[in-house]
């Protein structure tokens, strides 16, 4: 367009448009660069308010996360606890003493997950679900229907809606038809 | 705004065990967590009816349910069924051949393609960077082993498309490792990538120039992979158990669950110590009562055990470094990839085959899906678009009472940036103060580099620590930096300009890095000591400047017994080196002067004086008032 006319600087009018004409295209260049700046500036400024935001949740989130696994790490040596509970009902009155005593210990544990929200859930009977249970080994009964959890090998525990152990069970399975 | 929509391209790595999701941020690369908290979700995906369960949940529920549980699909994924016999075998799924000679999958009589596993992951994926980035993900750079074939490329591609995306770029997992390091960058290089993850071993070799990639050879083994270093510590387990104890533990389902994970926490934690304890109390029972499972598994002893897997490396890295025409030291970078190279025995075997330190640094478990991100932010001009932020090398601060270094602006800060901080005078009536500028990591400020430094005069006469004197630096884009100190009161101000270059050079740099890692120790206790005599001094004159004020308001016994601690700790202060000493005087200065605090109270409401205590100005001191170095003013010539 102006180029045209750039190419041929004849009178001097025609010069003094074309000066103008640049001036015009270079008042336009700087706007548009100005709009581009602007509309860069803008959204770098969104994108680090979206950011703030972003860091804000996953900051919850990783709290939430770091004190659902620290919880997690400590259920096994509970369980543990547990277990050993279990085998000191066969003993002598002296042991089993102890064993009170150790109970206690246990009981204040659970208190203290349970002032954290954190219990226990019963799995037995229940039909298995992979967001509550791990499945570590299955049975092949008619006595039960399939799906149905046998057994509990470790407890599950959830906090509010998330789990943060699933249990491990044996789950029920229809024997084997002889299609194979 | 504009009609112009802000994009991602996020990034996949599409994992035979497991995948993980990247995407550029702010103009760096960034791992996403999916909703259970995990960086990396397990390549798994469970058909039941019209349910279908992705990740850590199939993972779950995979014993219940072998065969409708597909897992490692990418070992199926664009290949024809004869190809694919071998793998088979190691499936508790059904694997079959479509009319046209490719692998699928059968589940309930109903055929599902690798592309569809794949499909489901990625959807998985997908969702978990929707989830973080609050916006609708359409596109994906997706990675794939380098000895992937065209058909094998395709059918991944094809299984974004079934995702619902977009894939932009289907990239080598060794070129996508390679660009997280930024190797893409600089001259021509020869790179290996050796690539050891949960199941599958490949080693690469590559050749970038004008950052464009070119694998020139790879390798691998198909089957090796953490789990086999699992396994051979779950075996010496049972072994040593069934030695002890005469219990063979593998039939137990549970104990075996127990064990196995056990002897993963070993391995992981392994990498770190050189010993792990392994404890599972009550792992079993027999008539003579319960059975503990207690061992010790040394870093050497898991070594041992592992060996031969490690071995297994060696080869197929000398078979590629054969077909890529290459000498050892004709390889210039060598990058780790997966879990398993965190095992120092691993990192040490790569040395050993490649005669170079490997690159470390960036997550192995995510440097592929990073890279990817990476790839992605180039294609949506995120790179290239953002402004490239500098940061400063080094601290920069002036120098304080005593000739410690005060910090303004920490080292990694990214510019252009502002700090102001408020300083004041440590004498009375004090006239000016010189800002000495400095730049460097070490405490004290003579260890340091001095890049400017200039004087505020006139500064009106006031007690010591009264004036507030605001120094603030300012850093723009170019690095240039402004220092001014304003005297609030009086408003006047003085400032230099430090041009950018009159900095350091990388190597200066460096040294004073090292130099301030080497001196850390000695520079602490330097400037404790600094402090406590700074602290002591200003006690000292704070509590003698009370004591004289208010000498007739209080008891006798308390105006001696003041004094004579203001003496203890003014005798403690001509030494030096004697820090212990120093601040015992202090603290017990420190205690007394409430006595004057308490007697003062005791006047005040005997003779209904609403007057205050002058602890309240022993220990109320505002904590961002320090007091800066001064010198009286000789008006000194600007250097900088």
């Amino acid at each position: 367009m102006n180029d045209e006319e750039k190419i041929e600087p004849q009178a001097e009018p025609v010069a003094e448009q074309t000066n103008k004409n640049e001036e015009l295209t270079q008042l336009q260049k700087l706007e548009q660069e100005i709009e581009e700046y602007k509309d860069k500036y803008l959204r770098q400024l969104a994108e680090m308010e979206n950011m703030r935001k972003r860091l804000t949740k996953e900051r919850q989130e990783m709290v939430r996360f770091g004190i659902d696994n620290v919880i997690a790490d400590m259920l096994m040596p509970l369980d543990n606890l547990d277990n050993a509970l279990k085998s000191a009902t066969a003993s002598s009155p002296e042991v089993k003493n102890w064993a009170l005593g150790f109970e206690m210990i246990l009981g204040q544990f659970k208190e203290v997950l349970s002032q954290h929200g954190v219990s226990a859930f019963n799995s037995v009977g229940e039909k298995f679900d992979p967001f509550l249970h791990e499945a570590v080994e299955v049975e092949e009964t008619d006595t039960h229907s399939e799906g149905t959890i046998l057994q509990e090998f470790v407890k599950g525990y959830r906090c509010g809606e998330r789990t943060i152990r699933p249990a491990r069970v044996k789950v029920a399975k229809p024997p084997q038809k002889k299609d194979l | 705004m504009s009609e112009k929509k802000k994009n991602y391209i996020i990034g996949i790595d599409l994992g035979t065990t497991n995948s993980c999701v990247a995407v550029m941020e702010g103009g760096s690369p960034k791992v996403i967590a999916n909703a259970e908290g995990a960086r990396t979700t397990p390549s798994v995906v469970c058909y039941k009816g019209t349910e279908r369960l992705v990740g850590v949940p199939a993972k779950r529920q995979a014993v219940t349910n072998p065969e409708k549980t597909i897992f490692s699909a990418k070992r199926f994924i664009g290949r024809k069924f004869s190809e694919v016999q071998s793998e088979t075998k190691h499936v508790p799924y059904k694997v079959v051949a479509n009319s046209n000679g490719d692998a699928v999958f059968e589940v309930d009589g109903k055929i599902i393609t690798p592309e569809e596993v794949g499909a489901q992951v990625l959807i998985k994926m997908k969702e978990t960077a929707e989830a973080y980035l609050g916006e609708k993900i359409t596109e994906a750079v997706i990675t794939v082993p380098a000895y992937f074939n065209d058909s094998q490329r395709q059918s991944t591609k094809d299984a974004g498309r079934i995702a619902g995306l977009d894939v932009k770029r289907i990239i080598p997992e060794p070129t996508a490792a390679a660009l997280a390091y930024g190797l893409d960058k600089g001259t021509d290089k020869k790179i290996a990538v050796f690539d050891l993850g949960g199941g599958t071993f490949d080693i690469s070799i590559l050749e970038i120039g004008d950052g464009v990639f070119e694998v020139l050879s790879t390798n691998g083994d198909t089957h090796l992979g953490g789990d086999d270093f699992d396994n051979a510590i779950l075996h010496w387990l049972l072994d040593e158990f069934k030695k002890e104890h005469s219990i063979d533990l593998s039939k137990d389902k549970m104990a075996l669950q127990r064990l196995r994970d056990a002897a993963e926490k070993a391995k992981i934690e392994l990498s770190g110590t050189q010993s792990s304890e392994i404890n599972q109390p009550f792992i079993t029972m027999d008539a003579s009562g319960p059975k503990h499972l207690q061992m010790t598994l040394t870093r050497a002893k898991l070594e041992s055990l592992t060996h031969d897997l490690v071995e297994r490396c060696v080869e197929p890295c000398l078979k590629a470094l054969k077909d890529s025409g290459l000498t050892k030291d004709q390889v210039q970078e060598v990058i780790l990839v997966g879990g398993m190279t965190r095992m120092p025995s691993v990192e040490r075997k790569v040395k050993e085959i490649f005669g170079k330190e490997p690159h470390k640094g960036v997550n192995p478990d995510e440097v592929v899906a990073i890279g990817a991100a990476i790839q992605g932010g180039v294609l949506v001009g995120e790179v290239k678009d953002v402004l490239l932020l500098d940061v400063i090398p080094l601290a920069l601060g002036i120098e304080t009472l005593g000739g410690v270094m005060t910090p303004l602006v920490e080292r990694n800060t990214t510019i252009p940036t502002q700090k102001k901080q408020i300083f004041s005078t440590a004498a009375d009536n004090q006239p000016a103060v010189t800002i000495s500028v400095l730049q460097g990591e070490r405490k004290m400020a003579k260890d340091n580099k001095e890049i400017g430094r200039f004087d505020l005069t006139d500064i009106p006469p006031a007690p010591r620590g009264m004036p507030q004197i605001e120094v603030a630096f300012d850093i723009d884009a170019n690095g240039i930096l402004h220092v001014s100190a304003k005297d609030i009161q009086s408003g006047k101000e003085q400032k230099i300009k430090i041009e950018a270059k009159s900095g350091l050079t990388d190597a200066e740099v460096q040294r004073m890095l090292r130099d301030a890692e080497e001196h850390k120790e000695e520079d602490r206790l330097r400037k404790e000591e600094i402090e406590a005599r700074n602290e002591a001094d200003s006690l000292a004159f704070r509590a003698q400047k009370s004591l004289n004020e208010f000498k007739d308001k209080l008891p006798e016994n308390i105006v001696s017994d003041i004094q004579t601690h203001i003496d203890a700790v003014k005798k403690a202060l001509e030494k030096t080196g004697n820090t212990a000493e120093l601040k015992a005087a202090t603290d017990a200065l420190n205690e007394h002067m409430q006595k004057i605090g308490e007697a003062m109270q005791k006047h005040s409401e005997s003779n209904e004086n609403p007057q205050s205590g002058p602890t309240a100005s022993s220990n109320a001191k505002k904590p961002d008032i320090e007091e800066a170095e001064v010198e009286i003013l000789d008006d000194e010539d600007k250097k900088g």
